[in-house]
């Protein structure tokens, strides 16, 4: 014989005030669990996905980072004239391109001054990544001016940095003529001509050479061989492989938090929920005597128990998510330990993190429950006909 | 009757001992978070009201990466207010694992130690010796090696270092041409005495980043980080800022100077919004509790009607039946968030290690631990004023004919 799922589901109604707080304390557990979640969904799918597979950086050997890399003009030349690997345009022109990295400081509109990351590129830049780019705005920079192009995450939170503004890098005057959109990382970069960055910050050479590799190469064949050239030597890196290394510690950091803060929140809320349902189960000694005497097994009990419990963390569940509904898409910034720079990026709330949010609802209302819906089923009839 | 019954609170939190417990480890688990979430944002405040107002950072006002040139240092040296300058260069190397992440400074050993004289201790000198008696030994020993370094006391126990090893450094942005590793010899280890330096950084002479840079030994940026300036008694920080920089405006390399208090300010402001999340998270925990908290002292409340409408019936007055409930909140509140204020102290060190370099100098403060026993406070009144107001209102006959 088992119970009717009304049954449970009534009970939580009777008991309205208790069952809202409960599941109020599990709502705001899978909101900030969920939150942190997205937040970190967010930021690695700004490295993530768009990184390509031929596409490989060139890089100084031992450099971790581009802004540690340095790269000189002749190893640059060498590098783009002689490596068979790397693809040519129909003209014979390698498609590869130098390009310079600096973290520089920027005004906040409201206030305050953080690392915007500067690429000095070259033409053959633009033209590799072809299939992410577009110019939203203005037009293209003129190659060996002082212009420069602007991210689209930008201009909305940064001083200097919309079309027919000026920036001044030291002491030379760069002009805004365009701003176009990536989805990836280039979305929060200002870019300008490779060269006269070098010259306007008295920088060394170039960071990293950014090239296009045949098919069929072994990057890490060629990154091994690279290493140990006498003339120039570098490491070579997938663009994919190179981005995913520099989401390590923030996104390590964000999934530390988010697990260890709805760990020790996910406590407090199985608490709660249980000393809900021991309230419930204490209140209806009685009743529960009755069902045990006219012969409903302790197994349905018990499960009723449960299943009022699961209800309250289904009901969390859901308010809990909506709570974060409103977050979802919200832009935000925050600094790239790996990189020293600023990224923008929004609360991802992805359908899987919904579903694993939800899931842990659940667990809780289970939980909570499990203890008290066992002493429930455990009680004795006689006893608990008399009250006890 | 008028006397409050106090021994009734007593019995009624061993009446159900298992709810009793379950309330108070909620509490104490809230405000272990609390604490430890204001403490992630108050280190970050510390570090920069421990800054020197009266230490000066000059560095490229394009970017923290762009170096400044060497002939700077005698340059600003002559500046008007100027007593001394140290120079302070990232290293950026690390050891055997690059995520075992640590900060390495090239600097001046004089200059340098003299401006850190009251901000950091000797733990450990060159002969064992410790504190103040060992400031001049630690100094004597960077002086006569080229290769010396004094860490801090985090890392020696991480690496299990200790004075008198020689240390292999893999470098980022200096590698050495042969490949090799560089080496250094810790003759000290320091031990923080204020927010703004953490124990997890290591010191080395600029001398021997620079000579192996000019003989070739190894690659990287010739010139120098940045630079730190102590100013002379009594002369204005801004006032010396100004005259420095006025002095690069035109180039090579355009500065940007300030105090290193405004320095750490701008380091906090680049975090972003982290520090925003952070309280809204702790405003959510101590949210979640509460309500934990207030529907557990509801739920006694009701099994109590009845018993309260005997004592009522005997004449005990509806204020101090009100006060007995309160005091039943307030016991379980403080019971609990005394244990989460203790926790949360007790685990400061673990904490701080896991924490690792994000946050060097995590310290939970008296004044975070102020206020998370005065969140206990308020979280005992609310959870019991609603029992305690539905004690009082309820009529002695009705509550007897409840049957609890």
């Amino acid at each position: 014989m088992k119970l009717p799922l009304e049954y449970s589901l009534r009970n939580i109604l009777v008991r309205r005030a208790s069952a809202a707080f409960t599941a109020v304390g599990i709502a705001l557990t899978v909101a900030v669990f969920a939150g942190v979640l997205s937040l970190r969904a967010g930021f690695e799918s700004v490295y993530q996905p768009r990184g390509r597979e031929d596409l490989v950086l060139f890089m100084r050997q031992g450099a971790l980072s581009e802004g540690e890399s340095s790269l000189s003009r002749e190893r640059v030349q060498i590098l783009k004239k002689e490596r068979p690997e790397i693809a040519r345009e129909a003209d014979g022109r390698p498609r590869a391109s130098a390009e310079t990295f600096l973290a520089v400081y920027l005004e906040l509109l409201d206030g305050g001054l953080i690392n915007i990351p500067l690429r000095g590129v070259e033409e053959m830049s633009i033209r590799l990544h072809e299939d992410q780019l577009r110019l939203v705005e203005g037009r293209w920079l003129e190659f060996g001016s002082d212009e420069i192009v602007v991210g689209s995450t930008l201009p909305s939170r940064m001083r200097n940095c919309s079309v027919g503004d000026t920036l001044v890098l030291n002491t030379t005057p760069f002009k805004v003529v365009g701003i176009f959109e990536h989805d990836g990382v280039h979305g929060g970069e200002i870019w300008g001509d490779s060269d006269r960055m070098i010259e306007a910050l008295d920088r060394m050479g170039y960071q990293r050479v950014l090239a296009e590799v045949v098919e069929g190469t072994d990057v890490e064949a060629l990154s091994e061989e690279l290493e140990n050239d006498r003339r120039a030597p570098a490491q070579v890196r997938s663009e994919r492989e190179y981005l995913a290394a520099q989401t390590n510690v923030l996104g390590g950091a964000l999934q530390f938090l988010a697990l260890f803060l709805s760990l020790v929140m996910g406590v407090a809320a199985v608490l709660g929920a249980a000393i809900t349902m021991l309230a419930s189960v204490a209140s209806r000694t009685h009743e529960i005597g009755v069902l045990l005497a006219i012969g409903y097994p302790r197994g349905s009990i018990f499960t009723a128990f449960l299943i009022e419990s699961a209800g309250l963390g289904v009901l969390g569940g859901v308010l809990g998510l909506l709570i974060v509904l409103p977050f979802d898409g919200l832009e935000t910034g925050l600094m790239n330990w790996q990189t020293f720079t600023d990224v923008s990026f929004g609360f991802t709330l992805t359908p899987s993190l919904m579903l694993a949010s939800f899931g842990l609802a659940f667990a809780l209302g289970v939980l909570g429950g499990a203890v008290p819906a066992w002493l429930a089923s455990r009680k004795e009839p006689v006893d608990a006909l008399s009250g006890h | 009757m008028t006397t409050t019954p106090w021994s009734l609170t007593w019995r009624h939190l061993w009446a159900s001992p298992v709810r009793a417990l379950l309330t108070v480890t909620a509490v104490t688990v809230a405000l272990f978070l609390f604490c430890f979430l204001t403490s992630l944002v108050t280190t970050l405040d510390t570090a920069v009201k421990d800054s020197s107002s009266r230490r000066l950072f000059c560095q490229s006002a394009v970017s923290l990466f762009v170096q400044l040139p060497r002939d700077y240092q005698p340059k600003i040296v002559q500046v008007d207010g100027v007593a001394s300058v140290s120079k302070l260069g990232w290293f950026g190397g690390y050891y055997r694992d690059p995520d075992s992440f640590f900060a390495q400074f090239a600097v001046d050993v004089d200059e340098f130690f003299a401006m850190f004289e009251k901000d950091i201790r000797v733990a450990e000198g060159p002969n064992g010796e410790a504190g103040d008696s060992a400031w001049e030994p630690m100094l004597e020993a960077m002086r006569a090696d080229r290769r010396a370094a004094v860490i801090g006391a985090g890392i020696a126990r991480e690496f299990d270092w200790a004075v008198g090893d020689t240390v292999p450094l893999t470098a980022t942005i200096y590698p050495m041409a042969d490949g090799s590793a560089w080496e250094f010899n810790v003759v000290a280890i320091y031990e923080p005495l204020k927010g703004n330096v953490d124990d997890r950084t290591m010191y080395f002479r600029y001398d021997y980043l620079h000579e192996a840079l000019d003989a070739g030994t190894a690659l990287g940026p010739p010139g120098v980080g940045a630079y730190y300036v102590q100013m002379e008694e009594g002369q204005d920080a801004a006032v010396v800022s100004q005259r420095v920089d006025r002095l690069f405006e035109n180039g090579p390399q355009v500065t940007q100077t300030a105090t290193e208090a405004a320095l750490q300010a701008s380091f906090v402001a680049m975090i972003g919004n982290l520090p925003l999340f952070v309280s809204t998270i702790g405003g959510a925990v101590v949210f979640a509790v509460l309500f934990t908290t207030i529907n557990t002292m509801l739920m006694a409340a009701r099994q109590r009607t009845h018993e309260m409408g005997v004592l009522k019936a005997l004449g005990f007055s509806n204020g101090a039946l009100a006060r007995v409930m309160l005091l039943e909140s307030f016991v379980l509140s403080l019971v609990g968030g005394g244990l989460g204020l203790g926790l949360a102290k007790w685990a400061e060190e673990p904490v701080r290690q896991v924490l690792g370099s994000n946050f060097p100098t995590y310290r939970v403060e008296p004044t975070t631990l102020m206020a998370a026993m005065a969140v206990a406070l308020v979280m005992g009144f609310v959870a019991g004023v609603v029992p305690a107001w539905m004690v009082a209102r309820v009529a002695p006959t009705d509550a007897l004919r409840s049957e609890g």
